[in-house]
Formats: C-alpha cells, sequence, structure tokens
C-alpha cells in the first residue's frame, strides 16, 4: 500500500499555530505546514539551522563583485585606452560596473539557491492530490502528516487528531 | 515581522476594516485575469497599444533601412530624442522598484496594494528605454560589442566611461526587477493554478507557479529571500538612475558638467514614476472596482511622495540657475540666460509650469484626494518630465562654447513616431500583464488582512 498523508486544514492561522504545538507535545515528528501567506516566526517542525538565504546572498555578492573588478581591471591592462589621461588602473571608474556585477550575481544565486532548497519546480506533491490541502493556496492553513508516523498508530492520536479543531480531516495519496 | 517603526506608520484604511475578508480580495483580485470582465474596454485598450506597436515596427524598420539620419540629429545636437526618450522611460521605471524594494524596508504596508502594479509598469518602462540607446548607436547589429567577450580583435569596452556603466546599470537593472518581480508572483500563480476556470489557465499558471504549494519551510525561505532582495534592490533604484546622470555630468557640456545630477536624476525619477503610477492606477481602479483595495488614502499618500520628490526637482532646477550664476563660468551663464529666453525658451517655461507649479495644487488636503485633480497633476508631470530631459539634452547641446558650431534640433515624423511606438507597447504591455498576471499581491494582502484581523 502506498503512503498515505493526513491534511488537516484550519481557517485561521491561529489554530494552525495552536495545533502545530500540540501535535508537536504530542511526538508527530514530520509533518509540513502549507500557508496561504507568509507567518512571521513560524516554524512548525523546528528543523536544524542551515546556512541561511541572507549567507549565501552576501556571499555571491562578494564574488561577484570582485569578479566584476578584475574583469575591468584585466580589460583595462589588456587595452589600455587613454582616456583623459586617466591612469591604466583607474579604480574609481571601476566602481559602478563592480557594484552593478555584485548585485546581479547575489540576486540570480539567491534565487537559484532558494529553488534548490525549497526542491522547486516540483509539480507532483501530495498537496496537489487533496482538494483540502490544496486551498492552502487560497485560504485554508493546513498540517500534512504521514500517515505512517508512529505517532498516528494509536486509537488515542485518532481521537487527539479529532480534537485539534480542524475545519477537515481528508487523506491524501503520497 | 517586526512591527513596523512608529514615526513611519501611515494610517492606510485596511481592507479588512472594511469588511473585505481574504477569499474574497482574492476573488476580486483573482476574477480580473480569470474572468476576463470588461472584454470590450480591454480589447480597446490593448488594440490601442497594439497600433502603436506597429508604428513602432515601421519606425524601427525604417530606422533599420536609412540609418539614424531619419531622426533630426546632426551636429551639434546628436543626443535627441532617442536619449530624451531613454532617460523618460527609464526614470518612469524607477518608481516600481521604488515602492516594492524600499516602502518594503520601511514597513509601509500601503505599498502591498500598488507594488506588483508597479513592478509591472517599471518592467514595460524599462524595456522601452532599452530600445533608445541600442537604436542610437547607429549600427544596432555590433550592440554586442558593449560588453566584454573574448573577440578576435582584442578589444575591450572602455569601462571608465558613464555610457558602458550604463549598459550594466540597465541591464543588471532590468534583469532584477524582472526577477523580483516573478519570485513575488509565485504564492500567487499557485493561488491562480488553483482558482482556474479553463484546463490551459491551469497548465499555464501551474508551469508558472513551479509547484508552489505554501510549505511553511518554503515560506521562511521566501521572506528572508523577498527581503534581502529589496535591500539590493534599494541601492540598485539609486544607482541607475545615478548613472544616467553621469553620462551627462561626465561630459564637459555647459549645464550638464555639474555634481547636482546623479541625485537630481534620481529624485526626477521617482517623481516622474509615481506620476506614471497615479496616471494608471487613477482610471484602472475605477474602471476594476478596486477602490477597497486602492482607497483614496493610497492616493494621497502617493502624492506625498510625488510632491517631496518635487521639490528635490525643483531644487535641482535652482541649483543649476544658482551655480551658473555663483561659478561664474561665462558659458554656464550663457545656457542658463538661453533656457529661459533663447529658442527652446516655451519648452523651460512649460516644464517650470508643469513640474514646479502644478504639483503645488497638492498643499491643499481635498484636492490631493480628489483623484479627478490628481490624475490631470499625474498627466501634467508626465508631459513635464519628458520636457524637461527636452531642455537638458537640447538646449546645453545646441549652443555651447563656440557659436560657429551652433545649430538647431528639430524632430522629424520618425522621432515622434519612435516615441509613440513606444507609449503604444507599454499599454500593450500593461494590458497583458492585467489579462494574465493578478495586479495586487494576493499573498501579501492576505497576510496584512489577518494582522488586522487578530488582536
Amino acid at each position: 500500500m502506498s503512503p498515505r498523508r493526513l491534511a488537516l486544514s484550519f481557517d485561521s492561522a491561529d489554530a494552525l499555530r495552536s495545533a502545530c504545538e500540540r501535535l508537536h507535545q504530542a511526538g508527530f515528528s514530520s509533518f509540513e505546514a502549507l500557508l496561504p501567506h507568509a507567518m512571521p516566526a513560524f516554524d512548525e517542525t523546528g528543523r536544524p539551522g542551515r546556512p541561511g538565504i541572507p549567507a549565501i546572498i552576501v556571499g555571491a555578492g562578494a564574488f561577484g563583485a570582485l569578479a566584476g573588478f578584475l574583469l575591468q581591471a584585466i580589460g583595462a591592462h589588456d587595452y589600455p585606452a587613454n582616456s583623459g589621461g586617466r591612469p591604466v588602473f583607474s579604480w574609481p571608474s571601476f566602481i559602478p560596473i563592480t557594484f552593478e556585477l555584485g548585485v546581479l550575481t547575489a540576486v540570480i544565486v539567491g534565487i537559484v539557491a532558494f529553488l534548490w532548497r525549497a526542491g522547486l519546480p516540483n509539480y507532483h506533491h501530495p498537496a496537489f492530490a487533496g482538494s483540502a490541502c490544496d486551498r492552502a493556496v487560497i485560504d485554508r492553513y493546513v498540517v500534512l502528516l504521514r500517515a505512517e508516523d508512529p505517532a498516528l498508530a494509536t486509537d488515542w492520536s485518532r481521537d487527539f487528531i479529532g480534537e485539534l479543531g480542524a475545519v477537515s480531516v481528508e487523506e491524501v495519496a503520497a | 515581522m517586526i512591527e513596523g517603526n512608529a514615526i513611519l506608520q501611515t494610517d492606510v484604511p485596511n481592507p479588512a476594516r472594511a469588511g473585505l475578508t481574504g477569499p474574497a480580495m482574492t476573488r476580486t483580485v483573482a476574477d480580473i485575469p480569470l474572468a476576463h470582465r470588461l472584454p470590450r474596454f480591454w480589447w480597446v485598450a490593448f488594440v490601442a497599444g497594439g497600433m502603436g506597436v506597429l508604428l513602432l515596427f515601421v519606425a524601427i524598420g525604417w530606422l533599420f533601412l536609412r540609418g539614424v539620419g531619419v531622426w533630426g540629429i546632426n551636429r551639434p545636437v546628436a543626443w535627441g530624442f532617442a536619449i530624451v526618450n531613454f532617460v523618460w522611460w527609464i526614470g518612469i521605471g524607477h518608481a516600481g522598484t521604488f515602492i516594492s524594494a524600499i516602502l518594503l524596508l520601511l514597513y509601509q504596508d500601503w505599498r502591498t496594494s500598488i507594488s506588483r502594479f508597479t513592478e509591472a509598469m517599471t518592467l514595460f518602462a524599462v524595456a522601452c528605454a532599452g530600445i533608445y540607446p541600442i537604436l542610437h548607436l547607429g549600427r544596432p547589429q555590433f550592440l554586442y560589442w558593449l560588453l566584454p567577450y573574448p573577440d578576435t580583435m582584442g578589444v575591450w569596452p572602455q569601462f571608465r566611461s558613464p555610457l558602458v556603466w550604463d549598459v550594466f546599470a540597465v541591464s543588471t537593472y532590468a534583469t532584477v526587477s524582472l526577477l523580483f518581480w516573478y519570485i513575488g508572483l509565485l504564492p500567487d500563480l499557485a493561488t491562480m493554478r488553483r482558482l482556474a476556470r479553463t484546463r490551459w489557465q491551469a497548465r499555464l499558471y501551474g508551469l508558472m507557479s513551479l509547484g508552489w504549494r505554501g510549505d511553511a519551510v518554503h515560506w521562511a525561505d521566501y521572506e528572508r529571500l523577498y527581503r534581502t532582495l529589496a535591500g539590493l534592490a534599494a541601492p540598485l533604484v539609486v544607482s541607475v538612475h545615478s548613472i544616467v546622470g553621469l553620462d551627462f555630468a561626465v561630459a564637459l557640456l555647459p549645464g550638464w558638467h555639474s555634481t547636482i545630477f546623479p541625485p537630481y536624476f534620481v529624485g526626477g525619477a521617482i517623481f516622474s514614476g509615481f506620476s506614471m503610477v497615479l496616471t494608471l492606477v487613477i482610471p484602472l481602479r475605477r474602471w476594476y472596482h478596486l477602490e477597497a483595495l486602492i482607497t483614496t488614502r493610497h492616493l494621497e499618500l502617493m502624492a506625498k511622495v510625488l510632491m517631496v520628490t518635487g521639490w528635490v526637482v525643483i531644487y535641482g532646477y535652482f541649483s543649476e540657475f544658482y551655480e551658473a550664476w555663483r561659478a561664474g563660468n561665462i558659458f554656464d551663464r550663457y545656457m542658463a540666460v538661453n533656457r529661459a529666453v533663447g529658442p527652446y525658451a516655451p519648452w523651460f517655461w512649460l516644464l517650470i509650469a508643469c513640474n514646479v507649479l502644478s504639483p503645488q495644487v497638492l498643499w491643499r488636503r481635498r484636492w490631493r484626494c480628489n483623484p479627478a485633480v490628481l490624475f490631470a497633476v499625474a498627466l501634467a508631470v508626465n508631459a513635464g518630465m519628458w520636457i524637461e530631459r527636452f531642455v537638458i539634452v537640447i538646449t546645453s547641446l545646441h549652443r555651447d562654447f563656440i557659436p560657429a558650431a551652433w545649430g538647431m534640433f528639430t524632430p522629424t515624423r520618425w522621432d515622434i513616431a519612435t516615441l509613440a511606438g513606444t507609449i503604444g507597447l507599454f499599454v500593450a504591455l500593461l494590458f497583458l500583464f492585467l489579462r494574465f498576471v493578478p495586479a495586487i499581491s494576493m499573498s501579501e494582502m492576505r497576510g496584512w488582512l489577518t494582522r488586522e484581523e487578530r488582536p
């Protein structure tokens, strides 16, 4: 039998927040939350920290700026056009392009890193299989539990799920 | 999110207070492209823009056949409409990133209602702007010579030239604006996929949304990414028009060779950008009944930005004349006199009327909050900012140092056709955007609505 998941939908951010806290306390280890909008300071799984997106962006920006500066310095050295009597290594006039290339690299790398970490593009996911959890992109706050989660095996946990106050509980194929 | 700085808080009425809930807001916004209301209005506007695009093709085709001589440019005015239009469009393209990046970092919630729309406007304005320098090259097929690439001639671009800085600044700005806009769109494209009424809509939006599903882990990274990109885009906005200003300031011509240019140009860019936003938003909010989302208070705040940047521009004008007088350079002094009473004086005084006098109407709250008055002022400022660039470019070039080298500039019909053509392109792209993309960020708006609902 294919693994199945349980989709609990809530109609407010607060309901989702408290449900996630109770699930944690009850020992549920892996579940996903699907939200219709960004909820700052909300981390439903408490997974260990990874190097942040901002750090990647700063690193990429520094690399891009350095590469851009070297590009100009090498270009000016390789083809020493006398422009207004400026020296070959006229670094102040290299600042604008250094900045632009730094920003360009930072933005492109930042977006690629974000997509990479999020595993996007990904057109196949249990979230698209059920009508209830797909409403997370409109107005529902959804928790996706793995049906094989050991904590879900007992009758007690079935009742517990019922008490969380979900608007709907739906089983979706993974 | 840290709740905003109290000093910067603006009391924009939250749509939630007017009884607008998340699902109703989503429906209102998503229905504009999905249900395609107002088809007749849309088609009329789109076809009008499309005619402009055809005109642009004809004008560019003729230019390619005959060369830049079809324009009115010659010695001494070699920078004619092409540069005027370039600076005008790129200036308009500054409001989008200003609103979406700088106002985001300042926690100005009211930007939510207009950010998506102005970002799109930015993209289209930058696309229109980018056409001109390429056409003005004379041999546009050698465009790639501007880029550093390993060529067999062993030649490198002149990295000390602001014109080469422009290539990097404008292409970076276009790329970053597009990516920033697209990343902001991802959650909304997923919403559109879910609400799609036909199969092709669901396929198209699903594909474009990259499979966004609203995972909380993705959201956390997304927020950090979006804010960091905003942090990068904010200095980028300032850099682009500064570099455009340096195109002028680095030249030795009277009226151009001045350190005021970068800040004066950035102020002017945001001034013209906001006037274009108002020009577009005022009719569209009425036609599409978005008054609950884009309120009169939004218009008032935009009017205030218009006034503040208007005064930056006025300071720029003052500075030009003051410096001409104070520095005592005879050529600078003549430039100032020539602007005010020379052959292009009517344009100069029209510029003063449009950019200096007309925004002063907005001191009165009643007029500031009146969409019709605001729309008229915005139109005047749009025209005024175009005339400003015309005055800067033409009056400095046509009479510089040696009277024997003076001349006049008269635009040809092809100059005007190209300008009209890019306006058509802008309109056509804008209506394609309205037809296919949600014009207001639904996910950000949802976050705002729920923040209001919580105590």
